[in-house]
């Protein structure tokens, strides 16, 4: 795990188009909601399971927040898809 | 064009299809058919049978037109797929030898985490706990695949007169939806649908989903499907459909502790799309297969999931349909030795496997065996009952067309 160094020229490239991520975090991550949402982000879910966030706002504002010592890893919220082909018999 | 001689779905085919197309047919002669270099068109694949004066072979849209002026065919049909229906592939894993042994997954507590479900199919009545949607809205199925994948998890059959009976017959759904109507959804929806189900009490999860790999495990996803593992939930995940390529095996289907499913036809061979391993960091996945190939399950109302065989069931394929035939193997088990761990299902589960002889990358352990794996933790193991009748309906149209 790591802060994905391919995600931080990606959102230096976005300005400030909204994006959608999952923040890690070294320790509990609701100790930092109130941060990130001064940071201009929006707090959708704070997961018990892992320690993680997932968040949406400006691509700035994930830039703001990416080099904080809490923020453990930083990754796109992926689309995941059902897992059906289109045909029925397909092989 | 002599369309007397072409079977409908064959017509229909034909309409769809571009010119240069491949379409297989199965050409009935009114003698013996020709050897395959005296054919009238340009074929390949040719396959002639025995028993009746017929030839399998794949041509193009042109040549089924040349053949249907041939004076010596008397038919041509459309070479369909054959349905593994669900009294076809819960058989294939022994599921029912296991509930001759008393156990059908009474009170098993599963979660579903995909499109939702439709609540009012006949075939979950009274077995659905709860539900919650984290996409907006009510936990109905507006694709069709949740209420699919259900049915092959814990269907009863009520709609079929019990033939398209699920692994698990009776077990508990708690259903989170975190796919939209068009199958789709956020990597933390689904996180926040498995913790929801956590929290529920399921005992099994079902992930008949992903994201494009390939992985490591180290993403958020696989790392929560791995936590959720590690309290005490057997998380069951879909390999995916980027197969037959290496390392196509996408997120959650990465993660160490879940168990990684594949897709394989009722022939036990590999389904060809069914993603292979291995993980980015070197692990070897899927860990098992499960039939995953034209099943027929439960269509939720108001959609066309599929290829829809009548008002309550259709056909699917995918490691989708493969992964709840795992979910309810694992409520099997459960329900025969609660005690047991997710680390010791899935062992149990890959130790018991049909080795198909394929590459651990394609098949994982093989082709997992319900039975097989009940029989290592029954204190005194059966003996298989006789095995159940022929299989009524799925295969009729072969029979038909072989003069059965």
């Amino acid at each position: 795990m790591s802060k994905e160094p391919a995600i931080i020229p990606k959102l230096r490239s976005l300005g400030r188009q909204t994006v959608r991520l999952i923040i890690r975090t070294a320790d509990t991550p609701q100790d930092h909601v109130e941060e990130l949402e001064q940071a201009g982000l929006r707090v959708h879910k704070v997961f018990r399971l892992i320690k993680a966030v997932s968040v949406e706002g400006p691509a700035s504002a994930a830039l703001k927040i990416a080099g904080r010592d809490w923020v453990q890893a930083l990754e796109e919220d992926q689309e995941v898809r059902t897992q059906g082909t289109s045909r029925g018999g397909s092989r | 064009m002599n369309v007397a001689k072409m079977a409908p779905p064959l017509l229909s085919a034909l309409q769809e299809l571009g010119d240069g197309a491949p379409i297989r047919v199965i050409v009935r002669y009114r003698e013996a058919p020709p050897p395959p270099d005296r054919l009238v068109v340009k074929a390949a694949d040719v396959r002639t049978y025995r028993l009746i004066p017929a030839t399998a072979l794949q041509t193009t849209p042109e040549g089924v037109r040349t053949l249907a002026e041939d004076p010596a065919v008397e038919r041509i049909w459309l070479d369909e797929w054959v349905h593994t229906c669900l009294d076809v592939s819960v058989p294939l894993i022994r599921a029912p030898y296991v509930w001759e042994a008393g156990y059908r997954g009474r009170g098993i507590r599963v979660g579903l985490v995909d499109t939702g479900i439709d609540r009012d199919h006949p075939d979950f009545a009274g077995r659905i706990l709860a539900g919650k949607s984290f996409v907006g809205g009510d936990f109905q199925d507006d694709n069709g695949h949740g209420t699919h994948v259900a049915g092959i998890l814990a269907g009863s059959g009520a709609a079929s007169g019990g033939r398209y009976e699920g692994v698990a017959p009776e077990a508990l759904l708690y259903v989170a939806k975190v796919l939209r109507a068009d199958g789709s959804g956020l990597m933390s929806h689904v996180m926040a649908g498995v913790e929801w189900a956590v929290d529920q009490g399921a005992q099994v999860i079902n992930l008949s989903l992903g994201g494009i790999g390939p992985c490591n495990g180290t993403d958020a996803l696989s790392a929560l499907c791995d936590a959720a593992v590690e309290q005490g939930v057997v998380v069951c995940v879909a390999a995916g459909n980027a197969g037959p390529g290496a390392a196509t095996v996408g997120p959650p289907g990465c993660a160490r502790q879940v168990i990684t499913v594949g897709a394989s036809t009722d022939t036990d061979e590999v389904a060809n799309f069914s993603s292979r391993g291995p993980t980015l960091d070197g692990r070897v996945k899927p860990d098992l297969v499960f039939p995953g190939v034209g099943i027929v399950s439960c269509r939720a109302r108001n959609t066309s999931m599929g290829t829809p065989l009548n008002e309550h069931y259709t056909t699917a394929s995918g490691t989708s349909m493969a992964t709840p035939h795992a979910s309810g193997t694992a409520a099997l088990l459960l329900e025969a030795a609660p005690s047991l761990t997710p680390a010791q299902i899935k062992a149990l589960l890959q130790q018991t496997a049909v080795n198909l002889g394929l590459d651990p990358n394609t098949q994982g352990s093989g082709r997992a065996d319900a039975f097989a794996a009940y029989q290592a933790i029954s204190p005194q193991p059966p003996t298989p009952p006789p095995p159940p009748g022929e299989p009524q309906g799925c295969l009729t149209a072969l029979l038909r067309l072989l003069g059965g």
